[in-house]
């Protein structure tokens, strides 16, 4: 909403500068967003809130100031209308939807000569925003602008008989606006219709079919009261909000709806040389009335917590336009003027009062609440440790949109996830919402490396969203991602990062969360996008809780990767669920040394590294205390088919020193099974 | 016979010292040592010749040969320690490194802006006893607009631009269904934030769909405006510093009455007026008000007997007058170069 400051002081005395003004006009809840300087206008550049429909108008605004600065508000011009002839014999107005126009106005101007409007109002039009298009049409928006109410000018010639019903049509049909755009119209829709059909859409625009022009001699001025739901639907769902509309959708003064008609049809008048009826059309299938709310003042202190006497609340509510009365000691009740339909309730009021009162006068307190222990979410201690893991691991957090595209899911199949579509997206490669997280950090991946990033870490741990059999799920999911190279800029290493880095990652978040002794990794042969040889499930407590491994090749295309790219992706709130339960359990500190021995043996290819580590730890010997890997190799030297791997086995006992012979005994036995067990050959 | 002995004594001090001049490893040192101080050693040796002489001689060549032994101890002793002492040091001078090659990096990641924000808003509302609540993102019109008073066809429901999912549901605009999902769960005192992603049909520079707003409600007998100002003011003031201004003013949203826009002197020009500030001098930073009794109402809560205020704010604009951010898209798309600054 625009307004120029010349205009506001037609209707208030104004001593202040622009910028004073503006600042009252702020502070007291309609914001001046800007002041601009158009063709010689101060120009205010209001963000009227959806709530005051009356700012939506210079006398509105003109108004606000007159609270603020205690002038009197000056009543609306209008030179008295000379009338000719009765407008019973030119028009007939009938309303057949009397819940959606509750009031309908017309005046007939004969005579009327079209021509551009004068320079004084094409200046205001335009610096209000508004096209100057001829002197009737502007008339209709200069005196909307100043009134708030909406106009509108029909060519009589072009009305069927002179017969007006008010009405929703029978069934759709297609309709052409003054804008030149085919509207599909419904049976809900309002209608403004002659003889032979639809004119306007009413509260809307007008139509193509009744448009004033060049030729047009005698016109009907419309001023209506439309019920803003069905305006508002209708607005909405054509995608066609106008001046018009806006006021509608917000309730316009059911008062004002006559004067402002007599003070367009006097202006078109001035303007046009035209002659009005010397009656006017006034039909109210509804009457709106001034309504009462009554206000006890202890509820203002109560809700603001500051004492406003009842002689200043009064003063307040009368500048706003009220009749107040004082019912009892402490109780006002106050008539409420119908351009101000969003005031019904004693909140409202108190509202009103703080805002003219000023919210600067009053002081800051602190609560005197009786506060409790905070909660805070159950997982919210896991998140972090989780978190601090992996920012530990070089693992950079990220935050990724939750929309994610139905086209890229076709790569992510296996997993069964039925994304909840959007059904405005706001691009066409945002349409659902992410079923993973992997892959808005395969995008934030590919992003950095176009920008020459060679190392690139990142995780997520943020929502994922399911439809199962449309009910929605959303559940946490802890992500990462590694691409590039082990130790960016490092002098000594080029190596690139490899599964095992990936891996010992999610291992650090299991051991933050206490859950890396149930952990287990399991080949996963499902999940499509991910390196069939070269991925695993992570099992904590023979639950199945996600999964990683080396992306698929034909995924590497996708995202234009030139080196090999590891992901994971956990369901955070079940590790979440499975790590409540776990806590460290304190052991013995031993007195007395370990020994360690190692044992380097060559076994089948196939045989992974965790059933060797079984066999040891199984082997019945109590005295094993800790068994690593430290190395694999397969090639040169070793049989094909076949690997070398070799332990380190920690003997300790926390009752004596061991002696060589106990060791050695213990050393024997593990050998023997890993012969039995899976054909190990002793390497010496 | 004496004599003999006692000039052999000193031809085998001359011999011992001269070896002793030019011993210069560990291994000559050795043998040093087997040679003369060993039992089967010349020291040894001399002892035993001793025996062959008078009674009387005895003390005076056995105090010479203990002299002798311990002199030949003694500096071999010294000798063995200044070549213990010289390879160590040839060895700490053989192992220099290049102490100008740069170190091994240890690169920790970083946190996201987004996040570190939230946790600084968040933790100025827990140190105040606010607790931390959460809600889906996938929200009913019920919760997301007709409990916080936005009725069907009120205009206010265009202040925000909705994404619809399927189903009849809607990606929450706000953070503010929260406030009525705990209010149903739990009867008053009520003292909650809730932090999160909402969303809105929108993008450029200043608007991203979807972006993190903080929630935020203390409903009990007896809460005030006065109260609201008070508690977030001390927000404004740990958030962005204490010598800004903050000020109230009157706004309008459908949940709260009366409404505020709290507005702080401009972080960037300190209040001269500026292009992000809009020249105004102020920044508008969070939405507030009063709970509006309607929403008391939806919640069966008696707005005759309790008050509460409620408040809102975009994590992502604090975010970006915090550390001078111009562009909000930013923050989604995880260029390493932007979050690397953090």
């Amino acid at each position: 909403m625009r307004v120029t400051f010349d205009w506001l002081k037609e209707y208030v005395d104004i001593n202040e500068s622009p910028e004073k003004i503006a600042q009252l006009l702020t502070m007291g809840g309609v914001e001046v967003e800007a002041i601009e300087e158009v063709e010689g206008h101060s120009v205010f550049q209001l963000g009227v809130t959806p709530n005051r429909s009356d700012c939506l108008s210079v006398i509105g605004v003109a108004r606000e100031i007159s609270v603020h600065t205690k002038k009197r508000l000056k009543s609306l011009k209008t030179t008295s209308l000379k009338g000719k002839g009765n407008i019973a014999d030119y028009l007939k107005v009938t309303i057949n939807a009397d819940d959606a126009c509750l009031r309908y106005s017309a005046f007939i101007v004969d005579n009327v000569k079209i021509s551009s409007s004068p320079d004084w109002l094409v200046s205001r039009l335009v610096a209000c925003g508004v096209r100057p298009v001829n002197n009737v049409v502007d008339a209709t928006n200069y005196v909307m602008l100043e009134t708030g109410q909406p106009l509108h000018a029909f060519d009589y010639q072009l009305v069927s008989k002179g017969k007006i019903n008010i009405s929703h049509p029978a069934k759709e049909f297609v309709f052409v606006t003054l804008d030149g755009s085919e509207r599909r119209l419904l049976p809900s829709d309002l209608l403004i219709c002659d003889e032979e059909g639809p004119i306007a859409l009413a509260g809307i625009m007008g139509g193509k079919n009744s448009e004033v022009s060049d030729k047009t001699t005698r016109l009907i001025l419309e001023s209506a009261f439309f019920d803003y739901v069905g305006i508002r639907r209708t607005s909405k769902r054509l995608g066609l909000s106008t001046e018009s509309s806006r006021r509608f959708e917000r309730v316009v003064d059911y008062n004002g709806v006559v004067s402002s008609l007599e003070r367009l049809t006097s202006l078109i008048c001035e303007l046009s040389g035209g002659v009005a009826t010397k009656d006017f059309i006034d039909i109210k299938p509804k009457q709106i009335k001034s309504h009462i709310v009554k206000l006890h003042i202890s509820e203002i202190h109560r809700i603001l917590g500051k004492e406003i006497s009842q002689k200043q609340v009064k003063s307040i509510l009368e500048s706003l336009g009220m009749e107040v009365e004082v019912v009892a000691n402490d109780e006002l009740a106050a008539h409420i003027p119908t351009f101000r339909p969003d005031l019904t309730r004693p909140i409202d009021l108190i509202e009103e009062v703080a805002r003219v009162y000023g919210y600067e006068k009053i002081a800051d307190t602190v609560p005197n609440s009786s506060m409790q222990s905070i909660s805070k979410p159950k997982f919210s201690g896991k998140y972090r440790e989780a978190r601090n893991a992996l920012l530990g691991c070089g693992f950079n957090e990220t935050v990724l949109m939750s929309f994610a595209s139905d086209d890229d899911l076709k790569y992510f199949s296996g997993l069964e996830l039925n994304p909840i579509i959007v059904k405005n997206p706001i691009a066409a490669d945002q349409n659902v919402m992410r079923t993973l997280l992997i892959p808005g950090l395969l995008n934030a991946a590919s992003l950095n490396i176009n920008h020459q990033r060679k190392d690139v870490r990142l995780f997520a741990l943020q929502k994922t969203f399911l439809n199962q059999n449309n009910n929605f799920i959303e559940n946490l999911h802890l992500a990462g991602l590694l691409i590039g190279e082990k130790a960016f800029n490092s002098w000594d290493t080029s190596a690139n990062v490899d599964f095992y880095d990936i891996k010992g990652a999610i291992e650090a978040v299991l051991k933050t969360m206490y859950l890396y002794e149930q952990s287990s990794w399991q080949r996963c042969e499902n999940i499509n996008f991910l390196h069939p040889g070269r991925s695993a499930d992570l099992v904590v407590a023979n639950k199945r809780i996600g999964f990683l491994g080396q992306l698929h090749p034909d995924l590497d295309k996708k995202w234009e990767f030139s080196s090999n790219c590891f992901v994971f992706e956990l369901d955070f709130e079940e590790l979440c669920k499975l790590s409540l339960a776990e806590k460290p359990k304190f052991r013995e500190l031993s007195k007395y040394p370990f020994v360690e021995r190692d044992i380097a043996i060559v076994v089948d290819v196939h045989i992974p590294c965790v059933e060797i580590l079984g066999i040891i730890q199984n082997s019945g010997v109590s005295l094993v205390d800790n068994v690593r890997v430290f190395d694999v190799y397969c090639g040169k030297g070793i049989e094909e088919g076949k690997k070398n791997i070799a332990y380190t086995i920690r003997y300790s006992s926390n009752e004596r020193t061991l002696t060589d012979d106990e060791i050695n005994m213990a050393h024997s036995k593990i050998i023997k099974e890993l012969e039995n067990k899976v054909g190990a050959i002793l390497r010496t | 016979m004496k004599n003999t002995i006692l000039k052999k004594l000193n031809d085998i001090r001359q011999q011992a010292f001269m070896e002793l001049d030019v011993i210069s490893d560990l291994e000559a040192a050795q043998n040093f040592k087997n040679k003369y101080l060993s039992r089967k050693g010349i020291v040894q040796s001399m002892l035993q010749e001793m025996k062959s002489l008078d009674a009387n001689d005895r003390p005076l060549v056995g105090k010479d040969l203990n002299e002798l032994k311990g002199e030949l101890q003694d500096s071999i002793a010294s000798k063995i320690e200044n070549i213990s002492k010289n390879i160590l040091e040839e060895k700490i001078s053989t192992n220099r490194i290049d102490i100008t090659l740069p170190g091994r990096i240890v690169k920790p990641g970083y946190r996201h802006p987004i996040c570190q924000t939230t946790e600084k808003v968040v933790e100025v509302f827990t140190d105040m006893g606010f607790s931390i609540y959460e809600g889906p993102d996938i929200e009913s019109d019920y919760y997301n607009f007709e409990a916080l008073n936005f009725s069907q066809d009120h205009p206010a429901r265009d202040m925000q631009d909705t994404f619809y999912v399927e189903g009849g549901k809607v990606l929450r605009t706000h953070t503010s269904p929260v406030q009525i999902r705990v209010m149903e769960k739990h009867s008053p005192p009520i003292a909650m934030i809730a932090p999160g992603a909402v969303y809105r049909s929108d993008s450029d520079v200043s608007h991203s769909p979807m972006f993190y707003q903080v929630e935020g409600l203390l409903v009990d007998n007896n809460i005030t405006f006065a109260d609201l100002k008070g508690v977030l003011s001390i927000f404004c003031h740990k958030i962005f510093g204490q010598a800004l201004k903050v000020r109230f003013r009157p706004s309008f949203f459908p949940f709260t009455e009366p409404s505020a826009e709290v507005d702080i002197s401009c972080v960037i020009c300190q209040g001269s007026g500026c292009r992000v500030c809009k020249n105004t001098g102020w920044l508008e930073i969070l939405g507030c008000g009063m709970v509006d009794p309607d929403v008391f109402k939806a919640v069966k809560y008696n707005p005759k007997q309790v008050s509460g205020f409620a408040f809102g704010m975009g994590i992502d604009r604090i975010a970006m007058l915090l550390y001078g951010i111009n562009d909000i898209r930013l923050f989604y798309e995880n260029d390493l170069r932007f979050l690397e600054q953090f």
